[in-house]
């Protein structure tokens, strides 16, 4: 089994974290983010030191600084698509454009990741509906 | 005189759509932007909402090349929760090996499609047909290995589906000493070919700064100089009981990547004869469908045959996932092209493009 470790942080230890793994050539392997049942966020950034997963946590927050400017291209896709599909934001974030769907489709509430699927389609048929 | 030329989406180089922004000053490309989103079917939504074996199948459909990759990757995470409960939880050692043999296959049919669609491009044609005729050699295997020659359907949660015979070993023998000379003529072609060299060195370079700066990963890092391969530094399923050799190659530009491709097949020969020749006796799987995973959370990686592909799966003691991540290496590689785009001609922005091997199937999900 490939190790993972869980640490928890706060929101104002991610940016000196991200210098400081960037500074030690720390590969950022991915920036996840789910909303726990009782709506509680959690974000997570997943670095990989010496092969193991490291996984620092955040949670309860739904604004996070921006490590773009640490991790570059690397960091603004991850977080472009947290921003995309939940409702949690990247303070700093220059681009905040959407990735994968058209700026059309969905209301600025509909977040697909935790809007439920039948209001994701009601919004569709009522758009469809005006057209 | 300073244009845009936009690229795509429909089919800039492979057939697959993206869409990028050329910024030119004659033919010279100044800037570039990469537009994606166009294959987005919202399969992490879908993982919500269905039990693991269901996602086990939906995430094998995100990518038609990689598709065992990412049976193997989902499966290895839930594997990852279950063995946190109980220390004791372990998937069949037949059935890892079967995973490795069946990804090995998955890279090196990998690796000659896109060597053929890099010759293609480069109008090496009579190459291109070659390598793709050896490419079906490896399909026609998968298919008599699995039955499929894309969606596999080999990965369950603690271990294989299908066994492999002794007779099906023996096929894949045969199969693997005429790839193994038909790869070696190929690199030995593309080290020492002039069209070859002309259309690729000193194209569309990465500097390994700026591979590290942006995070690239799998050969496209490893062309650029950055030693990383998930299965060497951070073995999964049985990796670690094979000898191979991490592929990388100095000169940062589309010749360093077709030669990492071409290299990392000699490997993969290498990486499958073991398996089969250690392939253990004993259960494919623990025998169980639908498991009771318990409430928790775990990350794997992989190495796909684009580089690390990640599975994170958050679960809550129910029978659904509570949330499934998954970050595909063309994520990780895209966002390289403006970068390797600057300096180049418009005429090698397709080329540039497809040197990534870019799967924007799996990178929309």
């Amino acid at each position: 089994m490939q190790e993972y470790r869980k640490i928890s942080i706060t929101k104002e230890e991610i940016v000196p974290l991200a210098k400081k793994m960037r500074g030690d050539n720390i590969h950022l392997a991915m920036i996840h983010a789910f909303y726990k049942k009782d709506g509680e966020p959690v974000v997570s950034y997943e670095y990989d030191i010496a092969g193991v997963i490291n996984s620092y946590t955040v949670k309860g927050e739904k604004t996070l600084p921006s490590i773009v400017d640490i991790y570059d291209l690397g960091a603004e896709w991850p977080e472009r698509e947290i921003m995309e599909l939940m409702d949690i934001t990247f303070e700093g974030l220059d681009n905040s454009k959407r990735l994968f769907m058209p700026e059309s489709m969905f209301s600025e509430e509909g977040h697909i990741l935790v809007t439920p699927i039948s209001e994701l389609i009601k919004e569709r048929e009522e758009k469809e509906g005006a057209k | 005189m300073s244009y845009i030329v936009p690229i795509g989406p429909y089919h800039p180089a492979l057939e697959e759509p993206v869409h990028a922004k050329l910024y030119t000053d004659g033919e010279q490309i100044t800037e570039a932007e990469v537009f994606i989103g166009y294959n987005h079917r919202g399969i992490e939504k879908l993982c919500q909402e269905r039990n693991f074996i269901q996602t086990l199948v939906l995430v094998e459909r995100v990518c038609g090349i990689c598709s065992h990759s990412h049976a193997l990757g989902y499966a290895m995470a839930i594997e990852g929760i279950m063995h946190q409960a109980d220390e004791n939880y372990s998937p069949a050692k037949r059935g890892q090996y079967i995973r490795v043999i069946i990804s090995e296959l998955e890279r090196l049919h990998s690796h000659l499609l896109w060597i053929g669609i890099a010759l293609h491009i480069i109008g090496h044609d009579s190459m291109f047909m070659h390598t793709w005729d050896d490419r079906e050699l490896v399909m026609d295997i998968l298919e008599e290995l699995t039955g499929n020659r894309v969606n596999y359907g080999m990965v369950t949660i603690g271990g294989a589906r299908r066994d492999i015979s002794a007779e099906q070993a023996q096929d894949v023998r045969k199969m693997l000493d005429k790839i193994e000379v038909f790869n070696l003529k190929l690199r030995d072609m593309l080290l020492s070919d002039k069209t070859v060299a002309l259309r690729t060195k000193g194209v569309g370079i990465l500097t390994t700064e700026d591979s590290n700066r942006i995070g690239a990963v799998g050969p496209h890092a490893r062309a650029s100089n950055v030693p990383v391969d998930v299965r060497i530094d951070a073995p999964y399923i049985c990796y670690d009981d094979f000898e191979f050799e991490k592929c990388v190659y100095p000169s940062c530009d589309v010749f360093s990547r077709v030669v990492v491709r071409v290299l990392e097949n000699i490997e993969s020969i290498k990486i499958i004869r073991q398996a089969l020749e250690n392939l253990p006796k004993g259960p494919i799987n623990k025998g169980v469908m639908i498991p009771k995973v318990p409430a928790g959370e775990y990350m794997v990686r992989v190495e796909a045959p684009r580089g690390q592909l990640c599975y994170k799966v958050n679960t809550d003691g129910g029978t659904t996932n509570q949330r499934v991540s998954i970050h595909v290496p063309t994520f990780k590689n895209a966002p390289t092209v403006p970068t390797m785009l600057k300096g180049n001609s418009v005429a090698d922005a397709g080329l540039i493009i497809a040197s990534i091997d870019p799967c924007f199937s799996c990178m929309d999900r």
